[in-house]
């Protein structure tokens, strides 16, 4: 009897061992923990804390954005974002503000994650430090504001999100990536085994939401935060590494950060007319090993340019059509 | 006496269904060393789109002793520290994944079992050697092939 019994507690005392379950592995990752809050946290309440905390009130409070004539580059972004959610295409414009500026349902989760990493990591976190590499889409990213800096990493989840769903909620299910199915607003796996590693060393890891939850637009989309988060970490941009000449080395996730080869695009563009038999591009049938994927990937590092702050030809025409839109409402 | 042998055997099948092979085993087996690798995908041969045109990254990510091999950022092949692996998928569903190491080589293949019914079934064979990985993806009648030259360095 006595031996039952020795053998009868080491049983149980192995027992929990054998049985961690998803949410130990949430909370016990043995990967380094690489956004911990406190070891980045700078003396004091840091000036990105502050900021944070004070937006993200106003987000809890259900307070709009409202244009302070004493800041004209808020004013411009707050207006375009208006003018967005009136013009974009219809399931996106959850992505901007509604006319009293409130955000809407998209971009109140992007911008309540994007606040909540900069309230835990202030100046390190990626959505509040200067990122050199976007200077080559947006001149002018490292001297916005903090909250300008949201807005335009909030400019690239719309922008993501828009080629891989259009912005649909429920988009069927899509089987032909070759490990499990891709599924919701960022066609993320549907399976939580397929994506936990996408949280690797994030201490609340988004990516390992049940098959229910990632079909919920808090779920996709907080999915989606780790991943564009994990890119921006190991490579400096959320799209991957560039090398010395701005060329991009990495590949990355989402079709349409990756931009297509010189002599792709240069078929593409050449070969843009209808092919009435077909009613398909040219292109399509014209250049060697094209998809559809082709096109989101042309127009993507073309779009992220429209940033209104961005201080590009591409924003200006933006500034432009704000204006007229401007003139038009009034 | 049988209570204590059945009680030993439960003990012994729980420890071996838990972890068998650690993150220097399976790099061992795959002839890759701890560390980053850049890739050039051979562009020689007409490849599927997840293969992906641009360098990626090969990483064996440990989370709490489970080993997921990501491939780039789009594929990833989780729980490589068991030969055979069953998780709970959805409350219908279970996922089982088994794999089978042999020199240079894996093969991971993957189930979801909704009661009585198999749904399909993926297979996905990594073959390493001369600074090459082939990947090799079947699902039913599906076949596709990636080729990797492998670039030494950039070690993390």
């Amino acid at each position: 009897m006595k031996n039952y019994l020795i053998i009868f507690t080491i049983f149980l005392s192995i027992q929990p061992l054998a049985q961690i379950t998803w949410a130990d592995q949430n909370t016990q990752g043995s990967a380094p923990c690489i956004d911990c809050g406190e070891q980045s946290t700078t003396l004091g309440a840091s000036k990105a804390k502050q900021d944070a905390e004070e937006i993200l009130n106003k987000i809890e409070g259900g307070n709009p954005f409202q244009c302070d004539k004493s800041n004209n580059a808020n004013c411009t972004l707050i207006n375009w974002l208006k003018m967005k959610e009136k013009t974009y295409a219809k399931n996106c414009q959850g992505f901007f503000l509604d006319e009293s500026g409130k955000l809407g349902s998209f971009s109140k989760i992007t911008t309540e994650l994007m606040f909540n990493d900069i309230r835990k990591n202030n100046e390190n976190s990626i959505f509040a430090k200067n990122i050199d590499d976007f200077k080559k889409y947006c001149p002018n990213y490292n001297s916005f504001s903090i909250a300008q800096k949201v807005a335009f990493h909030g400019w690239i989840f719309e922008l993501t999100a828009f080629p891989e769903s259009t912005c649909e909620v429920n988009i069927k299910p899509n089987n032909s990536a070759p490990t499990t199915k891709a599924v919701c607003m960022y066609q993320l796996e549907d399976k939580p085994s397929f994506r936990i590693w996408r949280s690797a060393g994030f201490d609340v890891k988004h990516c390992a939401v049940s098959e229910s939850e990632i079909l919920t637009v808090a779920g996709c989309t907080s999915c989606a935060f780790d991943e564009y988060k994990r890119k921006t970490l190991k490579d400096g941009t959320p799209f991957g590494q560039l090398d010395a000449s701005g060329k991009k080395i990495h590949g990355a996730y989402w079709a349409s950060h990756n931009p297509l080869a010189k002599a792709d695009e240069d078929c593409m563009l050449k070969n843009l007319a209808i092919n009435k038999s077909t009613n398909k591009p040219l292109w399509r049938t014209v250049c060697k090993n094209s998809n559809a994927e082709w096109m989101p990937r042309y127009k993507f590092f073309k779009r992220i340019q429209r940033f209104p702050l961005c201080n590009t030809d591409l924003a200006r025409e933006e500034l432009a059509k704000l204006n007229e839109f401007s003139n038009t409402e009034k | 006496m049988k209570i204590t042998v059945l009680f030993f055997l439960l003990t012994l099948s729980h420890l071996s269904y838990a972890s068998t092979k650690t993150k220097i085993d399976v790099l061992k087996s795959l002839s890759l060393t701890e560390g980053e690798y850049s890739t050039v995908l051979d562009t020689s041969i007409e490849k599927p789109e997840f293969c992906q045109n641009e360098n990626i990254d090969i990483e064996l990510i440990d989370n709490n002793g489970s080993l997921t091999l990501s491939l780039g950022a789009r594929l990833a092949f989780p729980y490589l520290e068991s030969t055979e692996t069953v998780k709970d998928s959805n409350q219908k569903c279970v996922l089982k994944i088994t794999n089978k190491y042999a020199v240079h080589q894996l093969e991971q293949t993957s189930v979801e079992i909704c009661g009585k019914q198999k749904k399909e079934q993926r297979t996905h064979l990594f073959k390493i050697s001369n600074g090459k990985i082939d990947y090799t993806y079947k699902n039913g009648s599906i076949l596709q092939h990636c080729q990797y030259n492998l670039i030494k360095g950039k070690n993390i």
